[in-house]
Protein backbone atom coordinates (compact mmCIF):
# COMPACT_ATOMS: atom_id res chain seq x y z
CA UNK A 1 0.00 0.00 0.00
CA UNK A 2 1.04 3.53 -0.93
CA UNK A 3 0.23 6.62 1.17
CA UNK A 4 0.36 10.09 -1.09
CA UNK A 5 -0.16 13.34 1.04
CA UNK A 6 -3.74 14.73 0.77
CA UNK A 7 -5.65 17.58 1.62
CA UNK A 8 -9.56 18.16 1.47
CA UNK A 9 -10.56 21.31 2.17
CA UNK A 10 -14.20 21.25 2.07
CA UNK A 11 -16.11 24.85 2.05
CA UNK A 12 -18.31 25.86 4.66
CA UNK A 13 -20.25 28.48 3.26
CA UNK A 14 -21.64 31.53 5.17
CA UNK A 15 -22.03 30.99 8.75
CA UNK A 16 -24.00 33.42 10.31
CA UNK A 17 -23.73 33.23 13.99
CA UNK A 18 -26.55 31.89 16.68
CA UNK A 19 -28.34 29.72 14.16
CA UNK A 20 -29.22 25.87 14.39
CA UNK A 21 -25.37 24.32 13.16
CA UNK A 22 -25.16 24.18 9.52
CA UNK A 23 -24.88 20.22 8.07
CA UNK A 24 -22.18 20.32 4.78
CA UNK A 25 -21.74 17.10 3.12
CA UNK A 26 -18.86 16.76 1.22
CA UNK A 27 -17.68 13.77 -1.67
CA UNK A 28 -14.38 12.32 -1.52
CA UNK A 29 -12.55 11.57 -4.73
CA UNK A 30 -13.42 8.04 -6.12
CA UNK A 31 -9.84 7.49 -7.04
CA UNK A 32 -8.24 6.11 -3.75
CA UNK A 33 -9.61 5.72 -0.66
CA UNK A 34 -8.66 8.41 2.35
CA UNK A 35 -7.13 7.98 6.12
CA UNK A 36 -7.70 11.11 7.83
CA UNK A 37 -5.34 12.25 10.32
CA UNK A 38 -5.90 15.36 10.92
CA UNK A 39 -7.97 18.66 10.62
CA UNK A 40 -7.64 22.56 10.66
CA UNK A 41 -10.12 25.30 10.22
CA UNK A 42 -10.17 28.72 8.63
CA UNK A 43 -11.82 31.93 6.79
CA UNK A 44 -11.67 33.61 4.19
CA UNK A 45 -10.44 37.60 5.54
CA UNK A 46 -12.33 40.45 4.29
CA UNK A 47 -12.99 44.34 5.40
CA UNK A 48 -16.09 44.20 5.72
CA UNK A 49 -19.45 42.91 4.19
CA UNK A 50 -19.33 39.31 4.43
CA UNK A 51 -17.08 39.28 7.59
CA UNK A 52 -16.33 42.00 9.65
CA UNK A 53 -14.41 45.35 9.73
CA UNK A 54 -11.83 43.12 11.90
CA UNK A 55 -9.63 41.06 9.69
CA UNK A 56 -8.20 39.36 12.41
CA UNK A 57 -8.88 35.32 11.39
CA UNK A 58 -8.06 33.79 14.54
CA UNK A 59 -10.48 35.92 16.37
CA UNK A 60 -13.37 34.75 13.99
CA UNK A 61 -11.96 31.51 13.92
CA UNK A 62 -12.28 31.11 17.95
CA UNK A 63 -16.42 31.34 17.63
CA UNK A 64 -17.08 28.24 15.21
CA UNK A 65 -17.38 25.46 16.49
CA UNK A 66 -17.44 21.57 14.78
CA UNK A 67 -18.08 18.29 14.36
CA UNK A 68 -17.12 15.56 11.21
CA UNK A 69 -18.96 11.83 10.36
CA UNK A 70 -17.12 8.95 9.63
CA UNK A 71 -18.45 7.36 6.04
CA UNK A 72 -21.06 5.39 8.20
CA UNK A 73 -22.44 8.47 9.35
CA UNK A 74 -20.93 7.84 13.12
CA UNK A 75 -20.09 11.53 14.23
CA UNK A 76 -17.09 12.09 16.23
CA UNK A 77 -18.80 13.85 18.86
CA UNK A 78 -22.26 13.89 20.43
CA UNK A 79 -22.65 17.52 19.42
CA UNK A 80 -20.70 20.54 17.84
CA UNK A 81 -17.34 21.52 19.99
CA UNK A 82 -15.66 24.22 19.92
CA UNK A 83 -12.86 24.73 17.06
CA UNK A 84 -10.36 26.17 19.85
CA UNK A 85 -10.67 22.84 21.79
CA UNK A 86 -9.95 20.21 19.21
CA UNK A 87 -8.39 22.67 16.58
CA UNK A 88 -5.98 24.89 18.61
CA UNK A 89 -5.26 28.21 16.68
CA UNK A 90 -7.07 27.29 13.71
CA UNK A 91 -5.02 23.80 13.60
CA UNK A 92 -2.80 26.03 10.88
CA UNK A 93 0.54 24.08 10.53
CA UNK A 94 -0.45 21.72 13.56
CA UNK A 95 -3.66 20.49 12.61
CA UNK A 96 -5.94 18.90 15.35
CA UNK A 97 -4.99 14.95 15.65
CA UNK A 98 -7.80 12.20 14.41
CA UNK A 99 -6.12 9.83 16.85
CA UNK A 100 -6.77 6.61 15.43
CA UNK A 101 -6.90 7.76 11.87
CA UNK A 102 -10.65 7.36 10.42
CA UNK A 103 -10.58 5.48 7.09
CA UNK A 104 -12.98 6.65 3.96
CA UNK A 105 -13.02 4.33 0.97
CA UNK A 106 -13.38 6.42 -2.40
CA UNK A 107 -16.44 8.04 -3.56
CA UNK A 108 -17.26 8.61 0.36
CA UNK A 109 -19.37 11.02 1.86
CA UNK A 110 -17.92 13.05 5.04
CA UNK A 111 -20.14 15.62 7.09
CA UNK A 112 -19.20 18.55 8.83
CA UNK A 113 -21.60 20.21 11.12
CA UNK A 114 -20.54 23.86 11.93
CA UNK A 115 -21.76 26.25 14.42
CA UNK A 116 -21.29 30.13 14.77
CA UNK A 117 -21.36 31.05 18.02
CA UNK A 118 -21.24 34.77 17.74
CA UNK A 119 -18.80 35.53 20.57
CA UNK A 120 -16.41 37.59 18.57
CA UNK A 121 -18.72 39.11 15.72
CA UNK A 122 -21.75 38.82 17.13
CA UNK A 123 -23.75 39.94 13.62
CA UNK A 124 -21.94 38.99 10.42
CA UNK A 125 -21.25 36.22 8.97
CA UNK A 126 -18.27 33.93 7.99
CA UNK A 127 -16.82 32.17 4.78
CA UNK A 128 -15.57 29.22 6.79
CA UNK A 129 -13.36 26.37 5.24
CA UNK A 130 -12.43 23.04 7.07
CA UNK A 131 -9.12 21.05 6.17
CA UNK A 132 -8.86 17.65 6.30
CA UNK A 133 -5.49 16.25 6.08
CA UNK A 134 -4.35 12.56 5.70
CA UNK A 135 -3.72 10.00 3.02
CA UNK A 136 -5.17 8.45 -0.18
CA UNK A 137 -4.23 5.03 -0.06
CA UNK A 138 -2.75 3.38 -3.47
CA UNK A 139 -1.71 0.28 -4.39
CA UNK A 140 1.67 -0.39 -4.94
CA UNK A 141 2.87 0.58 -7.78
CA UNK A 142 1.42 4.00 -8.18
CA UNK A 143 3.23 6.64 -6.68
CA UNK A 144 5.77 4.47 -5.60
CA UNK A 145 8.71 6.53 -6.35
CA UNK A 146 11.61 5.91 -3.41
CA UNK A 147 14.85 6.19 -2.33
CA UNK A 148 17.36 3.92 -4.76
CA UNK A 149 18.69 0.93 -3.14
CA UNK A 150 22.07 2.31 -2.54
CA UNK A 151 22.50 6.19 -1.59
CA UNK A 152 23.53 8.63 0.09
CA UNK A 153 21.32 11.61 1.93
CA UNK A 154 22.44 14.49 2.94
CA UNK A 155 20.19 17.54 4.45
CA UNK A 156 20.19 20.07 2.14
CA UNK A 157 17.19 23.12 2.11
CA UNK A 158 15.24 23.73 -1.72
CA UNK A 159 13.78 27.16 -2.25
CA UNK A 160 10.53 28.37 -4.02
CA UNK A 161 10.78 30.65 -6.59
CA UNK A 162 14.80 28.78 -6.63
CA UNK A 163 18.09 30.50 -7.14
CA UNK A 164 18.22 33.95 -8.44
CA UNK A 165 14.73 34.47 -9.28
CA UNK A 166 11.60 36.51 -7.36
CA UNK A 167 8.33 35.68 -7.33
CA UNK A 168 5.53 38.34 -6.87
CA UNK A 169 1.90 38.32 -6.14
CA UNK A 170 -0.04 41.00 -6.21
CA UNK A 171 -3.13 41.61 -4.11
CA UNK A 172 -5.12 39.81 -6.67
CA UNK A 173 -3.28 37.60 -8.42
CA UNK A 174 -3.15 33.91 -10.11
CA UNK A 175 -0.05 31.91 -10.97
CA UNK A 176 -0.16 28.27 -12.23
CA UNK A 177 2.13 25.81 -12.63
CA UNK A 178 5.17 27.56 -11.07
CA UNK A 179 7.99 24.64 -10.95
CA UNK A 180 10.27 24.02 -8.85
CA UNK A 181 12.83 21.00 -10.26
CA UNK A 182 15.06 19.14 -8.13
CA UNK A 183 18.51 19.30 -10.20
CA UNK A 184 19.86 16.61 -12.39
CA UNK A 185 22.83 15.10 -10.28
CA UNK A 186 20.26 14.36 -6.76
CA UNK A 187 16.93 12.83 -5.80
CA UNK A 188 15.36 15.63 -3.39
CA UNK A 189 12.81 14.22 -0.43
CA UNK A 190 10.63 17.10 0.61
CA UNK A 191 9.39 16.56 4.52
CA UNK A 192 8.01 20.05 4.86
CA UNK A 193 8.16 24.05 3.80
CA UNK A 194 8.07 27.59 5.67
CA UNK A 195 6.43 29.89 3.25
CA UNK A 196 7.07 33.86 3.97
CA UNK A 197 7.94 37.06 2.58
CA UNK A 198 10.27 39.86 2.96
CA UNK A 199 9.22 43.28 1.38
CA UNK A 200 7.39 44.53 3.92
CA UNK A 201 8.62 47.84 5.51
CA UNK A 202 10.62 47.64 8.90
CA UNK A 203 7.82 48.21 11.92
CA UNK A 204 4.95 48.40 9.96
CA UNK A 205 2.06 46.32 11.08
CA UNK A 206 0.63 44.81 8.91
CA UNK A 207 0.99 40.91 7.25
CA UNK A 208 1.73 40.97 3.55
CA UNK A 209 -0.93 38.83 2.68
CA UNK A 210 -4.19 37.99 3.92
CA UNK A 211 -5.69 35.51 1.62
CA UNK A 212 -3.01 33.71 -0.14
CA UNK A 213 -3.81 29.76 -1.14
CA UNK A 214 -1.90 27.31 -2.93
CA UNK A 215 -1.91 24.15 -4.44
CA UNK A 216 0.99 21.94 -4.91
CA UNK A 217 1.38 19.42 -7.35
CA UNK A 218 3.79 16.15 -8.56
CA UNK A 219 5.80 15.87 -11.57
CA UNK A 220 2.24 15.09 -13.57
CA UNK A 221 0.79 17.97 -12.16
CA UNK A 222 -1.87 15.66 -10.24
CA UNK A 223 -2.77 17.94 -7.13
CA UNK A 224 -2.39 17.01 -3.32
CA UNK A 225 -5.50 19.22 -2.51
CA UNK A 226 -8.62 19.26 -4.34
CA UNK A 227 -8.92 22.99 -4.11
CA UNK A 228 -6.41 25.80 -3.92
CA UNK A 229 -5.45 25.92 0.22
CA UNK A 230 -4.52 28.88 2.18
CA UNK A 231 -0.64 28.78 2.86
CA UNK A 232 -0.80 29.05 6.54
CA UNK A 233 -2.37 25.53 6.49
CA UNK A 234 -0.44 24.12 4.06
CA UNK A 235 2.90 25.26 4.83
CA UNK A 236 2.29 26.57 8.60
CA UNK A 237 1.59 30.10 10.00
CA UNK A 238 4.28 32.62 10.66
CA UNK A 239 4.17 33.83 14.23
CA UNK A 240 7.61 32.94 16.33
CA UNK A 241 9.33 36.00 16.74
CA UNK A 242 8.42 39.43 17.28
CA UNK A 243 9.54 42.36 19.69
CA UNK A 244 7.06 45.01 21.18
CA UNK A 245 7.81 47.32 17.96
CA UNK A 246 7.91 44.56 15.09
CA UNK A 247 4.75 42.55 14.06
CA UNK A 248 4.96 39.47 15.79
CA UNK A 249 3.32 37.74 12.46
CA UNK A 250 5.75 38.58 10.17
CA UNK A 251 7.93 35.67 11.21
CA UNK A 252 7.53 32.39 10.20
CA UNK A 253 8.28 28.71 11.74
CA UNK A 254 5.91 28.75 14.40
CA UNK A 255 4.09 25.49 13.18
CA UNK A 256 6.33 24.51 10.14
CA UNK A 257 3.98 22.78 7.97
CA UNK A 258 4.98 19.08 7.43
CA UNK A 259 4.19 16.58 4.35
CA UNK A 260 3.53 13.34 5.45
CA UNK A 261 4.31 11.44 3.71
CA UNK A 262 7.57 13.45 2.42
CA UNK A 263 7.25 13.78 -0.99
CA UNK A 264 9.82 12.23 -3.12
CA UNK A 265 11.16 13.52 -6.16
CA UNK A 266 13.66 12.02 -8.20
CA UNK A 267 16.31 14.24 -10.21
CA UNK A 268 15.49 15.92 -13.18
CA UNK A 269 11.45 16.09 -12.25
CA UNK A 270 9.22 18.72 -10.62
CA UNK A 271 7.08 19.88 -8.31
CA UNK A 272 4.50 22.49 -9.36
CA UNK A 273 2.76 24.72 -7.35
CA UNK A 274 -0.19 26.94 -7.99
CA UNK A 275 -0.74 30.70 -6.14
CA UNK A 276 -3.94 32.40 -5.47
CA UNK A 277 -4.41 35.48 -3.95
CA UNK A 278 -7.56 37.30 -3.13
CA UNK A 279 -6.44 40.17 -1.07
CA UNK A 280 -8.38 43.35 -2.86
CA UNK A 281 -9.85 46.19 -0.48
CA UNK A 282 -7.59 45.24 2.55
CA UNK A 283 -5.07 47.67 2.13
CA UNK A 284 -2.43 45.29 1.38
CA UNK A 285 0.69 45.71 -1.24
CA UNK A 286 2.19 43.12 -3.84
CA UNK A 287 4.10 40.87 -1.67
CA UNK A 288 7.85 38.72 -2.66
CA UNK A 289 7.53 35.51 -1.42
CA UNK A 290 10.08 32.61 -0.46
CA UNK A 291 9.24 28.93 0.47
CA UNK A 292 11.90 27.29 2.02
CA UNK A 293 11.85 23.76 1.82
CA UNK A 294 13.12 21.00 4.77
CA UNK A 295 14.44 17.73 3.53
CA UNK A 296 17.27 15.30 2.08
CA UNK A 297 19.06 15.28 -0.84
CA UNK A 298 19.53 11.64 -1.97
CA UNK A 299 22.67 11.06 -4.18
CA UNK A 300 22.51 7.91 -5.34
CA UNK A 301 25.14 5.22 -5.78
CA UNK B 1 3.39 2.08 3.39
CA UNK B 2 6.13 5.03 2.30
CA UNK B 3 9.53 3.65 2.71
CA UNK B 4 11.61 6.27 4.67
CA UNK B 5 14.82 5.00 5.76
CA UNK B 6 15.95 6.47 9.34
CA UNK B 7 19.78 6.72 9.15
CA UNK B 8 20.58 6.60 13.25
CA UNK B 9 24.28 7.88 14.17
CA UNK B 10 25.87 4.34 15.09
CA UNK B 11 28.14 5.28 18.76
CA UNK B 12 31.35 2.33 18.66
CA UNK B 13 31.45 0.87 21.28
CA UNK B 14 33.76 2.64 24.16
CA UNK B 15 32.65 5.78 23.21
CA UNK B 16 29.79 8.64 23.89
CA UNK B 17 27.66 11.04 22.80
CA UNK B 18 27.93 14.18 24.33
CA UNK B 19 25.75 17.01 23.66
CA UNK B 20 27.63 19.87 22.63
CA UNK B 21 26.53 23.63 20.79
CA UNK B 22 28.62 25.77 18.64
CA UNK B 23 27.63 29.46 18.43
CA UNK B 24 27.66 31.47 15.73
CA UNK B 25 27.31 35.00 17.81
CA UNK B 26 26.68 38.59 16.22
CA UNK B 27 30.79 39.43 16.01
CA UNK B 28 31.10 36.71 14.23
CA UNK B 29 29.59 38.49 11.08
CA UNK B 30 30.73 41.46 9.92
CA UNK B 31 32.30 42.34 13.15
CA UNK B 32 28.38 42.82 14.55
CA UNK B 33 27.86 45.56 12.49
CA UNK B 34 24.47 46.07 10.44
CA UNK B 35 24.72 44.17 6.99
CA UNK B 36 23.22 46.59 4.38
CA UNK B 37 20.24 45.74 1.66
CA UNK B 38 21.53 43.92 -1.39
CA UNK B 39 24.97 42.81 0.72
CA UNK B 40 26.50 39.55 1.09
CA UNK B 41 29.09 38.29 3.24
CA UNK B 42 30.92 34.81 2.20
CA UNK B 43 32.96 32.02 3.74
CA UNK B 44 32.76 32.97 7.47
CA UNK B 45 34.41 30.07 8.84
CA UNK B 46 32.88 28.27 11.10
CA UNK B 47 35.65 25.90 12.91
CA UNK B 48 34.80 22.62 14.72
CA UNK B 49 36.76 21.71 17.61
CA UNK B 50 39.94 19.70 17.19
CA UNK B 51 39.26 17.33 19.88
CA UNK B 52 36.70 15.46 18.47
CA UNK B 53 34.26 15.28 16.15
CA UNK B 54 30.82 16.68 16.06
CA UNK B 55 27.59 15.88 14.60
CA UNK B 56 25.19 18.25 13.31
CA UNK B 57 21.50 17.36 14.57
CA UNK B 58 19.98 21.02 13.95
CA UNK B 59 19.95 24.81 14.36
CA UNK B 60 18.57 27.37 15.99
CA UNK B 61 18.43 31.17 15.06
CA UNK B 62 17.60 34.34 17.26
CA UNK B 63 17.66 37.68 16.56
CA UNK B 64 16.00 40.74 18.78
CA UNK B 65 15.41 42.59 15.51
CA UNK B 66 12.99 41.64 12.60
CA UNK B 67 14.50 39.49 10.16
CA UNK B 68 12.40 38.30 8.15
CA UNK B 69 14.98 39.20 4.96
CA UNK B 70 18.14 38.07 6.25
CA UNK B 71 18.85 35.02 4.56
CA UNK B 72 22.04 32.21 4.92
CA UNK B 73 23.18 29.23 3.89
CA UNK B 74 25.68 26.37 5.35
CA UNK B 75 28.69 24.97 3.72
CA UNK B 76 29.48 21.80 4.84
CA UNK B 77 33.19 20.35 5.91
CA UNK B 78 33.66 19.87 2.08
CA UNK B 79 32.25 23.07 0.78
CA UNK B 80 28.80 21.24 -0.02
CA UNK B 81 26.03 23.45 0.47
CA UNK B 82 23.11 22.91 2.42
CA UNK B 83 20.15 24.40 0.63
CA UNK B 84 20.49 25.67 -2.87
CA UNK B 85 19.91 29.47 -2.42
CA UNK B 86 19.86 31.88 0.19
CA UNK B 87 16.99 31.32 2.91
CA UNK B 88 15.57 33.42 4.75
CA UNK B 89 16.78 33.03 8.08
CA UNK B 90 12.84 33.60 9.43
CA UNK B 91 11.93 31.09 7.53
CA UNK B 92 15.06 28.38 7.82
CA UNK B 93 16.43 28.51 11.30
CA UNK B 94 13.49 30.37 13.96
CA UNK B 95 12.92 27.27 16.52
CA UNK B 96 9.14 26.06 16.58
CA UNK B 97 7.10 27.52 19.25
CA UNK B 98 9.64 30.18 20.07
CA UNK B 99 8.48 32.84 22.62
CA UNK B 100 9.91 35.94 21.79
CA UNK B 101 9.64 37.52 25.44
CA UNK B 102 11.59 34.52 26.88
CA UNK B 103 12.70 32.02 24.02
CA UNK B 104 12.71 28.26 23.39
CA UNK B 105 10.88 26.28 21.02
CA UNK B 106 12.41 23.77 18.91
CA UNK B 107 15.38 23.74 16.75
CA UNK B 108 14.71 22.96 13.22
CA UNK B 109 16.18 19.75 12.57
CA UNK B 110 18.95 18.58 10.31
CA UNK B 111 18.06 15.17 8.59
CA UNK B 112 20.18 13.19 8.49
CA UNK B 113 22.80 14.00 10.91
CA UNK B 114 25.85 15.88 9.44
CA UNK B 115 28.88 14.76 10.22
CA UNK B 116 31.64 17.23 11.08
CA UNK B 117 35.19 15.94 11.47
CA UNK B 118 37.32 17.62 14.15
CA UNK B 119 39.13 20.33 13.14
CA UNK B 120 37.04 21.08 10.22
CA UNK B 121 34.94 24.14 9.09
CA UNK B 122 31.90 25.33 8.29
CA UNK B 123 31.59 27.97 5.99
CA UNK B 124 28.46 30.73 6.51
CA UNK B 125 27.24 32.59 3.86
CA UNK B 126 24.73 35.84 4.81
CA UNK B 127 22.95 38.27 2.72
CA UNK B 128 20.49 41.08 3.19
CA UNK B 129 17.73 39.69 0.58
CA UNK B 130 16.24 43.47 0.66
CA UNK B 131 17.28 45.37 -2.82
CA UNK B 132 19.77 48.28 -2.10
CA UNK B 133 17.95 51.03 -0.27
CA UNK B 134 15.94 48.92 2.40
CA UNK B 135 16.60 48.59 6.45
CA UNK B 136 19.98 46.93 7.62
CA UNK B 137 20.12 44.08 9.61
CA UNK B 138 22.17 42.95 12.59
CA UNK B 139 23.10 39.20 12.52
CA UNK B 140 22.06 37.36 15.57
CA UNK B 141 23.02 34.56 17.15
CA UNK B 142 22.53 30.83 15.63
CA UNK B 143 23.50 27.82 17.71
CA UNK B 144 24.58 24.42 15.89
CA UNK B 145 22.96 21.91 17.73
CA UNK B 146 24.13 18.32 17.78
CA UNK B 147 26.74 16.12 19.88
CA UNK B 148 30.25 15.13 20.14
CA UNK B 149 31.61 11.67 20.32
CA UNK B 150 33.89 10.66 22.92
CA UNK B 151 35.50 8.41 24.87
CA UNK B 152 33.58 7.48 27.71
CA UNK B 153 35.09 9.46 30.20
CA UNK B 154 35.77 12.34 28.31
CA UNK B 155 34.18 15.62 28.38
CA UNK B 156 33.02 17.22 25.62
CA UNK B 157 34.21 20.88 25.94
Amino acid sequence: MIERWQIYKVPLGLVYPGRVPVRVPFQLDNDAPFALRGRSIGITESAGGRGSPNTNSQQFVSQLWTRFSDSSEHWNAGEVIPSYIDMPGGGVGAPGQVYPEKSYPGGAILQTDVFNDGSVDPTNPVEAFLYYHGVKLYPNGNYGQTYPLKSQPKPYSMTLPGPGKTLTIQVTDRIFSWALQVPASFDYAFRGGVLGFMNVPEGQNLPGFRNLSVVVKDNQQRSYMNAPCHVYHVFGCPGSQGTATTANFLEGTFNPGLFVPELYVPGNQYLFFDFERADAGLGLGAVNIQIVFAGSKVVRG
Amino acid sequence: MAYRPQRLVTIPEGWNAEPFIVPVVASDVNQGNAILAGLEYKSIPIPMDRDFDFWLLGFAYSCPQNIDSLGFRLRDSWGNYLSDDYCAAAFYALPAGVNPAIGGGYAPVVEPPLYCPHGSVLQLDVKNLLAVGGPAYVWGNMELRGFKVVPIGACAA
